[in-house]
C-alpha cells in the first residue's frame, strides 16, 4: 500500500502553497481594514493605453482567502480521496492521479486572478481561465461520456457567458474611456447615462447569471456534479460559481443603483432561489441535492446585490463566507460516503443506517448541517439573519420577496435535515431491518476515514460554529473582513454588527417562522417527495431539453445552410452574382436612372448600318442562348462579337474593330476545336439535362443573367454621361504620337513605341500562356493515353489491351480532319490557298501598320487562323508535318529575339536603347521601298508581334485539335 | 537604385525563383528535397531584406517608388515578413507529406515562391494596377499548386473550380479598377484618395470599388464570394491548403487595406456600411457552416471564411483607421502562426494516411497516439477559438476593440456570438483528440511519428502563438 500513501504525500505537500497564501492573504487583512489597497499593473498594449494589473481590497480579499483556505484542505481531502477505501479495491499508481492536483492548483491560479484584477481584461483572462479548469475537472473521467457531456455543457455556457461579458466589459471601457476599475468608477454616471448601459448590464449579467448558475442558466451545475467530489466542493460551490457574484458585487459602484439593476438580478436571483431550494429537496442523488441547494444560495446572493443596499452587502459577504464554509463541508462529507459506501443514492443510503458504522463522519456532518439549516448559533444563522434584516429594510420590504426568502430558508432546513438524517440514520421501516449477520459484513466494509479524510469538512464545520462568536471580539476578524468587503462593494462605509442576537425584531420573527415551516417539511419530507416527486416542474433537470434543442436546432441550420455547398460551379456563380447585385442595390441602385440621364449623352446620328448591327449583336446573343446544340451556339456568339466589331468599325476607329474581328474569329474556332474534344455523348448528355431543368431553376438563371446585363447596361449608361468630359489622354497622343514616333497610327504608336516596355513583357506573357496551354493539356492527353505524337506513347497504348492495336496505328499516319472525319477535297484546297495569301497580307499589313489601321497582332492573328483552317482541312499531325516552319517554340523564340534586336540596335547609330529609330532612312535603303513603308523599330516590334502571337495560336490549335482516342464514343 | 531597394523582399523571391527554376533541372527526381532548402534560403533573404526595410525605415515613412507604383511603409515590410515566414513554414511541411504524396517537384517550390513575389508586391501596392497584377501574379501559380496532386481527382477538381471562379472574381476586380480610373481619372491611389477626401465620390466611383470588393472578397473568402473555399481548400494538397488559407487571406487583406481601411474606400459611408454587412454574413455562415462538417480539414476550411469575417470588421472599422490597421496586420499575423500550427498537425496526418482522409475519427484519441501533435492542434483550436492568453485572443480584442471605438457595437457583439459558436466545433475535435479512445484507427498499425522539420515548424508556431497572446507589444511596437 505504498502507493496508498503517495497521493496523501501529494495532497500535503501541494496543499502547503494556497497554505501559504492564505497566511499571506490573512496578514494583509488589518492594512485593508485600514484603507489601504495594494496593487500592481502592468503594460499589455500601451499603444492602446491598455494596462493590465492586479490589486487587492475588501472584497477581493474576503474572496482570495476563502479560496486559499478551503483549498488547502480540499488539497488535503484529495489527497486521501484518491487513495481506495480499503485494502478489497484496486490500488491506484503512484502519482496516477497528480493530474488532478495539478488542475486544482491551476484553477487557484486563475480564481485568485479573477478576485484580485484590477481591469476587466485581467479579469477576463482569468474567467475564461477557470471555465477551461473547471472544463477539465468536470471531464477528468473523461471515459465517462456523462462526464464528458456535462463538462462540455458546462464550458459552453460558461465559456459563452465568458465571451458575452468580455463583449460587455469591452462597451463598458469604451464608455469610461478606460479599463481600470478604479477609472471606471469615476465615470459611473457617465456609464450610467450612456445609451448603452442597458445592453452593456445585460452582456455582463449575461456572463454572472451563467457562470453563478442563474436562471435560466442555472442546470448546467447539476450536470456538472460528474466531477470527482473535491472538485464539486471547490469549484461548484465554494469559489468558481461564486465568480458571477463577485463580478456583480465588483461593478455594483460602476453599473448598480438603476432600476434595471434591481430588477435584473433580483428576479433572476429569487426565480433562483426558489427554483433551487424547492428542486433540491426532490433530488436522489446526495450531491444534486447539494447542487440545488448552491444554486438556491447563489440566487440569494445574486438577489443581494440587486437590492443594493449597504445592509444587503453585508448580508451578500457574510453569506458568502457562511455558505462557503457548511456547503464545502458537505460536499466533502458526502465524498466520504461515496467513497466508503459506493453511492450517493438517498435511497440506498437509507437502508444502510450508516451512522451507526461511521460516527465521527456523522458526527463531523452535524455542524455544518445546522449551518445550512440556517439554526443558531451558526454562522449559517448569522447569514439568513443578515439577509432577512437586509429585504424587509429597503426597497419597501416586498412583500414577495420576504415570503419567498422564508419560504426558501425552509426548504433549505429540510434539505439539510434530508442531507444528515437519510445519509447517516436508518430508515425506520421496520421490514428493511438488517440481520445481525447483514451488519457484521456493513460494519467490515463500513468504516470512518482517516483522519486526515476528516479534518476538511470537521474544521469547516467547526469554523461555522466558531467564526459565528467573533462578535464577542473587539473588531474581531470577520467583522473586520465583512466590514472592509462590504464598504468595496458599496462603495462606502458599512455599519457591521454581526451579533447572534439583536433584540426581539422582525427578522428574527421571520426567522423563527422559516424555522418553523422548515422543520414541518422535514417532517413529512418523504410523502412530499412520493406525493409530488414526478411532478414535470421537479423532475431532474427541465432545461436540459432546451439547451439540447438548441443545440440540435443550431446543428440543423447548420446542415440545411451547408446545403448549398452542393460542388456545383454553377450555383457558386449564382451566389456571387447575387451577392453583387445585393451590393449595387444597397449603394442606391434605384438612383442610378436619375444620374445617368440619357438625353445628357451626346446624340448620335441614327444610321440604318448602326441600327443593323445592333439588331445584329441582340439577334446573335439571343441565338446563342437559345439554340439547340452547342456549336450553333459557338457560331452565334461569335456572329454577335462581329456585330460589336461593326458597331466599333463605325464609331470610327478601325484599329479597335479590326482587332475585335480577328480575336473573335480565332476564339470561335478555337472554341469550336476544345468542343470536339469532348465526346458526342457526353455534349448531348449536357444538353439533355438543361433541357430537362425545372422551369424555376431556369428562370432563376434568366433572372440573374437578366440582372447582370441590367446592370451593365446602367453602368454603361452611367459611365457615358458621369464621365469626366474632357479626356486627358486622348489629346496627348493626338499630338504627340507623330512628332515623337513617327506614326500616324496612334493606337500603333501606343502599342510599340509609347508603352513599347509593356509590349515586350506582353508578348513573353501570351507566348507562357500558348506554352502553359499546351503543357496542361498535354499532361492531360498523357493521362487519357491518347497522345500520338510519338512512338513511345503509341506502343504505350498498344499494350491496353481496351483499344485494337492496328485501328490507332492507321489512324494516326492517315490524314484525317478535325473529328477524324475524312475533309472534304475543296476545303483542303482552299486552306492550301489562304495560307500563303493571308501571310502576305499580314506582311502588308505590318509593313503599312504604322500609319494605317492594322498592327502585328491583326496579322499574326490572321495567320493563325489560316492556319486553323489547314487544321480544319487536314488534322493537326498533317498540318503540322506539311509546314514545316510552324513550329511554335521557334515562332515565339524569334519573335522575342527580334524585339531584343530592334530595340537594342538604335545603340549602334548611337541612339539609346529603346527609341524609335528608322532603319530605312538611317541606311537610305527607304528608296528601295514602296512608298508609306519603312523598315523601323516599331516595324521590328510588330513582327516580333506577329511571330509570338503565330507560334501561341498554334500551340494551343496543336493542343485542342489533337484528335482524341476514342472518337466513337 | 532606391527604387530597387523598396521592393528588395519580392525582388529576391522573383529572381530567386527564376534562377531555381533553372537549378532545378540539375536536380534528380529523388533529391528534390535540396530544391525546398534552396527556396527557404531564397525566403531568409527575403525574410532579412524586409527587416532591413523596418529597420532603415524606423520612423515609418511611406517610400515611393517606380513613378509612384509601388511603395514601402511599416505595413508593407511587416506583410513581406509575414509572408516569407509562412513560405518558410509551408516549406518545412512539404518536406514529408510531399515525399509520401508523390508531390515532391521543383516547379511546386518555384510556383509558390512566385506565388510568394506577388504577395509580397501586393503589400507594396501603391497604385490600383499594381493591385491588379499582384493578384494575377499570385493566383495563377495557385491554380496549379490547388491541382498539382493530379490523379486525384479531387486536387483537379479543386484547381478548375478555383481558376474557373477566380477568373471570374478577376473580371469583377479588373472592370471595378477601370470604373474607379473612369470616375477619378487616375490609377494612384494616394490621389483617388485625395479627390475623395475632397468629398468627390462620384457613384461610379462606389460602383468600381463595389466591384473590387467583390473581386477582393473572392480571394479572402468572404460570404457570399466564399463558395469556392471549402472544395478548394478541400481538395487540394494539405501543404497548398496551409499556404492558401494563411498567405492568400494575408494577401487579400494587404489589398483591402490599402483600398478600402487606408485609401479612398473609408471615405464613403455606403462601401463602410457593405463591409460591414459582409463582414456580419461571414462571421455567422463561416461559424454555421463550419458547425456541420465532421471532416477536420473542411472545418478549418469554413472556419477560415468566418476568420475573413472577423478582419473585414476590423476593414469596416473606419473611425480610427491606424489602430484598425494595425489591429488587421496583427491578426493576420497570428493566423497565419495559429493556422500554420494547425495545419502542420493535419499534413502530418495526411502524411500517414494516403488518401487525405480528415475525419473527426482519425483525430480520435490522438492525444494517447501521439501527444506532440494533439496538444500543437489543441493549442492552435483554442488559439482560432479566441482563448485568453493565446494570439487569437489578443487579435479578436485588438479587432472588436476597433469596431467598438467606431461604434459598430453590433458587429463586435456578433463577433463574439459567432466566436462561441466557433467553440461549439473546435471543442469538437479537442474532444475527440484527448477524451475519446478508438481501437479501430490504433490497431491499424500506422506510424504516428512527427517528422523533425514540421516538428520544428510546429514549435515555433506554438510558441509565437503563446508569445503573441502574452506579449503583444513583441509585434506591435514594430507598427509604432
Amino acid at each position: 500500500m505504498a502507493s496508498m500513501d503517495k497521493h496523501r504525500y501529494l495532497g500535503w505537500a501541494s496543499a502547503a502553497i494556497p497554505a501559504g497564501l492564505f497566511a499571506w492573504f490573512a496578514a494583509q487583512l488589518p492594512a485593508i481594514a485600514a484603507g489601504a489597497k495594494l496593487s500592481y499593473t502592468f503594460n499589455w498594449l500601451p499603444t492602446l493605453g491598455l494596462q493590465t494589473g492586479f490589486s487587492l481590497d475588501g472584497l477581493s480579499l474576503l474572496f482570495a482567502l476563502l479560496i486559499t483556505g478551503i483549498g488547502s484542505l480540499v488539497l488535503i481531502y484529495a489527497g486521501y480521496y484518491f487513495t481506495p477505501h480499503n485494502a478489497t479495491e484496486p490500488a491506484t499508481r503512484p502519482f496516477s492521479e497528480a493530474r488532478f492536483f495539478a488542475y486544482i492548483l491551476l484553477f487557484m491560479v486563475c480564481m485568485l486572478g479573477v478576485v484580485t484584477a484590477s481591469d476587466v481584461i485581467t479579469l477576463f483572462i482569468f474567467w475564461e481561465g477557470t471555465s477551461i479548469v473547471s472544463f477539465l475537472l468536470v471531464a477528468y473521467k473523461y471515459k465517462d461520456a456523462e462526464a464528458r457531456r456535462g463538462a462540455t455543457k458546462a464550458l459552453i455556457i460558461t465559456g459563452g457567458g465568458g465571451v458575452a461579458l468580455l463583449a460587455g466589459l469591452l462597451m463598458l471601457a469604451n464608455v469610461a474611456g478606460s479599463t481600470q476599475f478604479s477609472a471606471i468608477f469615476a465615470q459611473a454616471a457617465l456609464v450610467k447615462a450612456s445609451p448603452l448601459y442597458p445592453v452593456m448590464l445585460g452582456l455582463v449579467a449575461l456572463g454572472a447569471f451563467t457562470k453563478s448558475a442563474q436562471f435560466p442558466a442555472h442546470h448546467w451545475l447539476p450536470n456538472a456534479m460528474s466531477a470527482p467530489t473535491p472538485a464539486s466542493a471547490y469549484l461548484h460551490s465554494a469559489t468558481m460559481v461564486k465568480a458571477g457574484i463577485y463580478l456583480m458585487a465588483r461593478l455594483f459602484p460602476a453599473l448598480g443603483g438603476s432600476e434595471l439593476w434591481f430588477g435584473l438580478l433580483v428576479s433572476a436571483g429569487f426565480i433562483t432561489m426558489i427554483l433551487g431550494a424547492v428542486k433540491g429537496l426532490f433530488q436522489q442523488d446526495l450531491k444534486a441535492v447539494l447542487a440545488y441547494s448552491t444554486i438556491s444560495q447563489l440566487g440569494v446572493l445574486m438577489m443581494l446585490i440587486g437590492w443594493g443596499s449597504s445592509t444587503a452587502m453585508k448580508a451578500l459577504a457574510v453569506g458568502t463566507i457562511a455558505h462557503a464554509l457548511y456547503k464545502g463541508a458537505m460536499f466533502l462529507m458526502a465524498g466520504i460516503v461515496d467513497h466508503s459506501a459506493h453511492t450517493r443514492d438517498l435511497g440506498a443510503l437509507r437502508t444502510l443506517g450508516l451512522r451507526k458504522y461511521m460516527p465521527l463522519t456523522f458526527a463531523a456532518t452535524i455542524l455544518p448541517a445546522l449551518s445550512m439549516a440556517g439554526l443558531p448559533p451558526l454562522l449559517g444563522f448569522l447569514g439568513k439573519e443578515t439577509l432577512l434584516a437586509a429585504i424587509e429594510e429597503a426597497h419597501g420590504g416586498l412583500i414577495v420577496v420576504v415570503f419567498g426568502a422564508i419560504l426558501a430558508g425552509a426548504f433549505t432546513l429540510a434539505q439539510a435535515a434530508m442531507l444528515l438524517f437519510d445519509t447517516f440514520s436508518h430508515a425506520s421501516h421496520p421490514k428493511s431491518h438488517p440481520s445481525e449477520a447483514a451488519n457484521h459484513a456493513h460494519a467490515a466494509k463500513y468504516s470512518d476515514p482517516p483522519f486526515g479524510f476528516l479534518l476538511g469538512p470537521a474544521l469547516l464545520g467547526v469554523l461555522s460554529l466558531v467564526l459565528a462568536f467573533d462578535w464577542l471580539l473587539e473588531a474581531g476578524p470577520i467583522t473586520t473582513l465583512v466590514g472592509s468587503a462590504a464598504k468595496a462593494a458599496y462603495g462606502d462605509k458599512v455599519k457591521v454588527d454581526l451579533a447572534l442576537f439583536q433584540g426581539f425584531n422582525l427578522p428574527l420573527l421571520m426567522s423563527a417562522m422559516a424555522i418553523a415551516i422548515g422543520l414541518g417539511i422535514a417532517q413529512y419530507r418523504h410523502r412530499l417527495r412520493t406525493k409530488f416527486g414526478s411532478l414535470w416542474l421537479l423532475q431532474p433537470v427541465r432545461m436540459d431539453a432546451l439547451y439540447h434543442g438548441f443545440m440540435r436546432s443550431l446543428e440543423f441550420t447548420a446542415k440545411q445552410a451547408t446545403g448549398l455547398q452542393n460542388g456545383s460551379i454553377r450555383t457558386y456563380l449564382s451566389l456571387m452574382f447575387i451577392g453583387f447585385g445585393a451590393l449595387t442595390l444597397w449603394f442606391g441602385a434605384w438612383r442610378w436612372p436619375a444620374i445617368a440621364n440619357p438625353f445628357l449623352i451626346e446624340a448620335q446620328p441614327l444610321q440604318a448600318l448602326r441600327i443593323f448591327s445592333l439588331l445584329l449583336v441582340v439577334a446573335a446573343a439571343l441565338a446563342s442562348v437559345l439554340a439547340r446544340r452547342d456549336l450553333t451556339a459557338i457560331i452565334a456568339l461569335g456572329a454577335s462579337g462581329l456585330g460589336v466589331a461593326l458597331v466599333i468599325a463605325l464609331e470610327p476607329s478601325p484599329d479597335v474593330a479590326l482587332v475585335q474581328i480577328i480575336v473573335d474569329i480565332l476564339t470561335t474556332v478555337i472554341l469550336v476545336m476544345a468542343m470536339d474534344r469532348l465526346p458526342v455523348k457526353m455534349r448531348d448528355a449536357a444538353y439533355k439535362i438543361e433541357r430537362q431543368e425545372h422551369i424555376l431553376t431556369r428562370l432563376r438563371h434568366l433572372t440573374i443573367a437578366g440582372g447582370a446585363g441590367l446592370f451593365m447596361f446602367m453602368v454603361c449608361l452611367n459611365a457615358l454621361s458621369g464621365r469626366p468630359r474632357n479626356s486627358i489622354v486622348t489629346p496627348f497622343y493626338e499630338q504627340q504620337s507623330k512628332p515623337f514616333t513617327g506614326a500616324a497610327d496612334i493606337v500603333g504608336a501606343i502599342v510599340v513605341d509609347f508603352r513599347g516596355f509593356d509590349t515586350m513583357i506582353e508578348i513573353t506573357v501570351f507566348g507562357v500562356a500558348g506554352a502553359a496551354i499546351y503543357s496542361l493539356l498535354r499532361y492531360a492527353t498523357q493521362k487519357h493515353g491518347d497522345d500520338l505524337e510519338n512512338a513511345d506513347n503509341i506502343t504505350q497504348i498498344a499494350d491496353r489491351p481496351a483499344v485494337p492495336n492496328l485501328e490507332i496505328l492507321g489512324r494516326a499516319t492517315s490524314t484525317r480532319g478535325i473529328g477524324g472525319r475524312v475533309p472534304s477535297a475543296l476545303v483542303q484546297l482552299a486552306a492550301q490557298a489562304i495560307l500563303p495569301i493571308s501571310i502576305i497580307v499580314a506582311f502588308v499589313h505590318m509593313l503599312y501598320g504604322h500609319d494605317q489601321p492594322g498592327d502585328g497582332f491583326t496579322a499574326g492573328v490572321i495567320v493563325a487562323i489560316a492556319v486553323g483552317l489547314m487544321v480544319l482541312a487536314y488534322g493537326q499531325i498533317d498540318t503540322f508535318k506539311r509546314l514545316r516552319w510552324l513550329r511554335p517554340g521557334y515562332l515565339i523564340g524569334s519573335g522575342w529575339l527580334v524585339v531584343m534586336l530592334g530595340s537594342l540596335s538604335p545603340i549602334l547609330w548611337g541612339q539609346v536603347f529603346f527609341s524609335p529609330f528608322d532603319f530605312s532612312v538611317a541606311t537610305g535603303l527607304d528608296r528601295f521601298l514602296p512608298v508609306g513603308a519603312s523598315i523601323s523599330t516599331s516595324f521590328l516590334f510588330e513582327i516580333a508581334i506577329c511571330l509570338t502571337v503565330i507560334g501561341s495560336a498554334s500551340w494551343m490549335l496543336q493542343t485542342f485539335a489533337r484528335e482524341p482516342a476514342k472518337i466513337t464514343d | 537604385m532606391q527604387d530597387l531597394m523598396l521592393i528588395l523582399p519580392p525582388l529576391i523571391v522573383f529572381l530567386g525563383a527564376t534562377a531555381l527554376l533553372l537549378v532545378d533541372l540539375k536536380i534528380a527526381d529523388d533529391r528534390k528535397e535540396t530544391v525546398a532548402w534552396i527556396a527557404m534560403f531564397l525566403l531568409v533573404g527575403a525574410l532579412i531584406a524586409a527587416v532591413m526595410l523596418l529597420y532603415f525605415n524606423r520612423t515609418g515613412d511611406v517610400l515611393y517608388g517606380f513613378s509612384n507604383m509601388i511603395l514601402t511603409d511599416r505595413y508593407a515590410a511587416l506583410l513581406d515578413i509575414v509572408f516569407a515566414l509562412i513560405g518558410i513554414g509551408v516549406f518545412l511541411l512539404t518536406l514529408r507529406y510531399n515525399r509520401v504524396h508523390q508531390i515532391m517537384r521543383g516547379e511546386f517550390f518555384v510556383l509558390t515562391l512566385f506565388s510568394i513575389g506577388g504577395m509580397m508586391l501586393m503589400a507594396h501596392a501603391a497604385n490600383l494596377v499594381t493591385i491588379f497584377v499582384a493578384l494575377e501574379m499570385f493566383s495563377i501559380p495557385l491554380y496549379v499548386l490547388c491541382g498539382v496532386a493530379r490523379p486525384r481527382l479531387d486536387s483537379e477538381e479543386s484547381s478548375l473550380k478555383y481558376f474557373l471562379l477566380g477568373a471570374f472574381a478577376s473580371g469583377f476586380l479588373v472592370y471595378g479598377i477601370a470604373l474607379m480610373y473612369g470616375a477619378t481619372g487616375t490609377l494612384d491611389i494616394a490621389t483617388m484618395l485625395k479627390q475623395v477626401e475632397r468629398g468627390q465620390a462620384p457613384l461610379l466611383l462606389v460602383i468600381g470599388a463595389g466591384l473590387m470588393l467583390v473581386g477582393l472578397g473572392f480571394k479572402v473568402a468572404a460570404v457570399p464570394f466564399h463558395m469556392w473555399t471549402p472544395d478548394v481548400y478541400d481538395g487540394a494538397p494539405t501543404t497548398v491548403t496551409a499556404f492558401m488559407t494563411t498567405a492568400t487571406k494575408a494577401a487579400g487583406f494587404a489589398a483591402l487595406v490599402r483600398v478600402f481601411l487606408l485609401g479612398p474606400g473609408a471615405f464613403v459611408g455606403s462601401l463602410v456600411s457593405a463591409i460591414a454587412i459582409l463582414a456580419a454574413l461571414t462571421m455567422i455562415f463561416g461559424n454555421l457552416f463550419a458547425l456541420a462538417q465532421r471532416s477536420v480539414k473542411r472545418m478549418l476550411a469554413y472556419s477560415s471564411i468566418a476568420h475573413a469575417g472577423y478582419l473585414l470588421a476590423g476593414i469596416a472599422s473606419v473611425a480610427n483607421i491606424g489602430q484598425s490597421a494595425n489591429a488587421v496586420i496583427f491578426y493576420l499575423a497570428t493566423y497565419a502562426a495559429t493556422s500554420l500550427a494547425a495545419f502542420g498537425v493535419l499534413s502530418e496526418i495526411g502524411s500517414m494516411n494516403r488518401d487525405e482522409d480528415h475525419g473527426l475519427e482519425r483525430y480520435t484519441g490522438l492525444a494517447k497516439r501521439n501527444p506532440a501533435l494533439a496538444w500543437v492542434m489543441a493549442l492552435a483550436l483554442f488559439s482560432l477559438m479566441g482563448m485568453p492568453l493565446t494570439a487569437g485572443f489578443t487579435g479578436k480584442y485588438l479587432l472588436f476593440q476597433s469596431a467598438v471605438s467606431s461604434g459598430l457595437n453590433w458587429l463586435a457583439l456578433l463577433g463574439v456570438i459567432t466566436s462561441v459558436i466557433s467553440a461549439f466545433y473546435y471543442l469538437r475535435v479537442i474532444v475527440h483528440m484527448f477524451m475519446k479512445e478508438d481501437a479501430t484507427v490504433a490497431a491499424n498499425n500506422e506510424q504516428y511519428y512527427v517528422s523533425k522539420p514540421s516538428l520544428v515548424m510546429m514549435t515555433l508556431a506554438s510558441v509565437a502563438v503563446v508569445a503573441l497572446g502574452l506579449l503583444p507589444t513583441l509585434l506591435l511596437n514594430m507598427f509604432a
